[in-house]
């Protein structure tokens, strides 16, 4: 009697390699053609957006003329280029001096690829709200990203953290 | 899962035997199950597909094969065992024990330990040496009697290591005679009353006899015949005859051949079918699938097969499920592909579409990106004034602003407050909501606390601006 015959299981071995190793295969396949499909669906959905606009500027071009031409009017693109680094800490300053805002902190750095001031400075409601009318009146391209005013305990003013961007 | 759905797929991948076995496997028709026995140095196998007529193999199985043998057979085997879920290995009668014996319980003595002591008066040397299962039937006269079907340890194993060295663990091994007994008891057609019935099984090269009377089996014997031809079977066939009736002083009553296939050539000897259609070995496997699927027919796989046979039932649902994953990978691809096919195609159509009207409009659109960028610049800058006009038109009086912290890049604001009532937070929310540039205004947080001043209710709101339209 033979007792040492192999054991062939390693042929069904090969066959749940095979099938995992094409179902790896085709998964990958099916998740870089889902990662496409993605990249085209926002590709299409521009191309639309962009040929409904197209459309729609091409039935009523005078009239949509006419609003643009308003609103450049209104509000004019900002002026100019924008600032060095050092000019641009350097008006910020003269206009936080203007609004006798007291100045703790000035810190320039980049935040997500583009560079920004970062202020900490006391003063009253008032004064802040003055400090804002200016840099929105202002022709330059700086404004405001981020803004914290918190009142303080017992007194009259208020601390401000305020980041500019130009972006 | 829509089977309509599945038996689309399986047509349209008709070319792509790989992918139409994934498509086989997921849908709800039955899986390729063998029946298999060995005889005369082969293994006959009887192969039953998806609802097609069964078929039939004849693997040259030598006692010691060579490796071109062993090779020869295992292709063969794995040639129609791809789609095959179930393999029931039945054991021939001549490789059997089968014994009756009346069963007198002693006093005290439980029905299992009398079973047991029979078992060692019958075979007092052989009880160690073989496999083996006692069933009780009633036979007609007073008492019970034991019916021990069994078969040589060594025989079982030496069986199952050439099955396995061909590739094959099965999932059932079952006795013919049993299964034989088994298939005419439950046959519709069998009359309670019938008396001395022969019940033959012709294989190859041997028939099997079983003598039944009304239901219980008298005794069970196999012949072993010259040639494969209906002569030879019915010389045989008129031996056992010649021999019930010397040995039991009966007249066989009746003569049952397993199968409905004509039983002309049996020299005169009138018999009949039984067991269902096509030949014997269809009847057979067929039995034996019925009863594996029953479970009523005893499974003599020793113990120590049993872990050889989950790993190997473990390894065809591994594969089951790798073809499932593969499938669904590869339906995850199709629908994917034909998606981004689509989303091509109609990208480049709006292009085309767009390009004349595009061409008319160009100086009015780099009009339009100015002043889009325009109200976008005034928006950023006039944003945190907006704020602290809204806030200051909607706070009431008694009510205090604490902080105010404004995302230019996510349009929102949040505030920190205290209010002296609990009416002066609502009004102000009320109010905040009122503000033509602001949205989605919500009460985050709102808490009440005593102190030197009296109650004091402590708040937290959050709000967007609102976006501008393009």
């Amino acid at each position: 009697m033979k007792t040492s015959l192999p054991s062939f299981s390693f042929l069904r071995q090969a066959g749940d390699q095979k099938f995992l190793l094409l179902a790896a295969a085709l998964f990958a396949a099916a998740f870089a053609f889902s990662r496409v499909e993605a990249g085209l669906e926002v590709r299409r959905d521009l191309a639309r957006q962009d040929y409904s606009t197209d459309l729609e500027l091409s039935k009523n071009g005078d009239k949509h003329r006419a609003v643009y031409s308003e609103i450049l009017n209104k509000t004019p693109l900002p002026s100019g280029k924008r600032l060095e680094r050092n000019e641009w800490i350097r008006t910020t300053q003269d206009m936080i001096n203007r609004h006798n805002l007291l100045l703790s902190e000035l810190a320039p750095s980049e935040e997500s690829g583009q560079e920004i001031l970062a202020l900490e400075f006391e003063g009253t409601m008032t004064d802040v709200a003055g400090f804002l009318y200016e840099l929105k009146d202002s022709a330059g391209w700086t404004y405001v990203s981020n803004l914290e005013v918190t009142r303080q305990d017992g007194e009259n003013t208020v601390r401000a953290s305020v980041k500019l961007s130009q972006k | 899962m829509n089977r309509a759905f599945f038996s689309g797929l399986q047509d349209m991948l008709q070319d792509l035997p790989v992918l139409r076995r994934f498509a086989h496997g997921l849908s709800e028709r039955p899986r390729m199950r063998a029946v298999s026995f060995f005889s005369a140095g082969r293994l006959d196998v009887t192969v039953f597909g998806a609802g097609d007529a069964p078929s039939r193999e004849s693997i040259p199985v030598p006692e010691s094969p060579s490796q071109e043998d062993l090779q020869k057979a295992r292709e063969k085997i794995a040639g129609f065992r791809q789609e095959q879920g179930t393999w029931i290995h039945v054991i021939p009668r001549q490789a059997a024990f089968v014994k009756t014996f009346s069963l007198e319980a002693r006093e005290g003595e439980s029905k299992e330990a009398a079973v047991l002591r029979r078992v060692r008066e019958e075979m007092p040397h052989l009880a160690d040496e073989i496999l083996y299962h006692v069933a009780l039937q009633e036979n007609g006269t007073p008492g019970q009697e034991a019916l021990l079907f069994g078969i040589a340890k060594a025989t079982l194993e030496e069986q199952l290591r050439r099955l396995e060295s061909l590739g094959v663990v099965p999932d059932s091994v079952m006795l013919s005679t049993e299964l034989l007994l088994w298939l005419y008891q439950n046959d519709p057609s069998r009359r309670e009353e019938d008396k001395n019935v022969l019940l033959v099984h012709d294989a190859a090269r041997q028939i099997e006899v079983l003598y039944v009377d009304r239901g219980a089996l008298v005794q069970s014997r196999w012949f072993g015949k010259e040639a494969d031809e209906p002569a030879a079977a019915a010389a045989v066939l008129q031996t056992a005859q010649e021999a019930f009736q010397r040995e039991w002083r009966r007249v066989p009553e009746k003569t049952l051949v397993l199968g409905n296939e004509s039983r002309g050539g049996y020299g005169g000897i009138p018999c009949e079918g039984f067991g269902g259609e096509g030949p014997d070995e269809a009847a057979l496997g067929s039995a034996a699938l019925k009863a594996f699927a029953s479970g009523a027919v005893f499974d003599f796989t020793p113990a120590s097969w049993e872990d050889r046979r989950r790993r190997s039932r473990t390894g065809r649902e591994k594969t089951r499920f790798a073809a499932l994953l593969a499938l669904f990978a590869a339906s995850w691809l199709v629908l994917s592909a034909s998606r981004a096919a689509g989303l091509a195609l109609e990208t480049a159509w709006l292009g085309v579409r767009q390009a004349p009207v595009s061409a008319s409009v160009r100086e009015l659109k780099n009009l339009r990106s100015q002043a889009l960028k325009a109200a976008r610049y005034s928006r950023k800058k006039t944003s945190p004034l907006l704020i602290l006009a809204g806030l200051r038109a909607a706070a009431p009086q008694g009510l205090i602003l604490q902080s105010l912290a404004y995302d230019e890049a996510k349009a929102v604001f949040s505030l920190k407050g205290e209010a002296v009532a609990e009416n002066l937070i609502q009004d102000f929310l009320a109010g905040l909501q009122k503000q033509p540039g602001f949205e989605k205004m919500t009460l985050e947080r709102l808490e009440s606390s005593s102190d030197d001043r009296g109650r004091i209710f402590t708040f937290e709101i959050e709000g967007h601006l609102k976006k501008e339209k393009p």
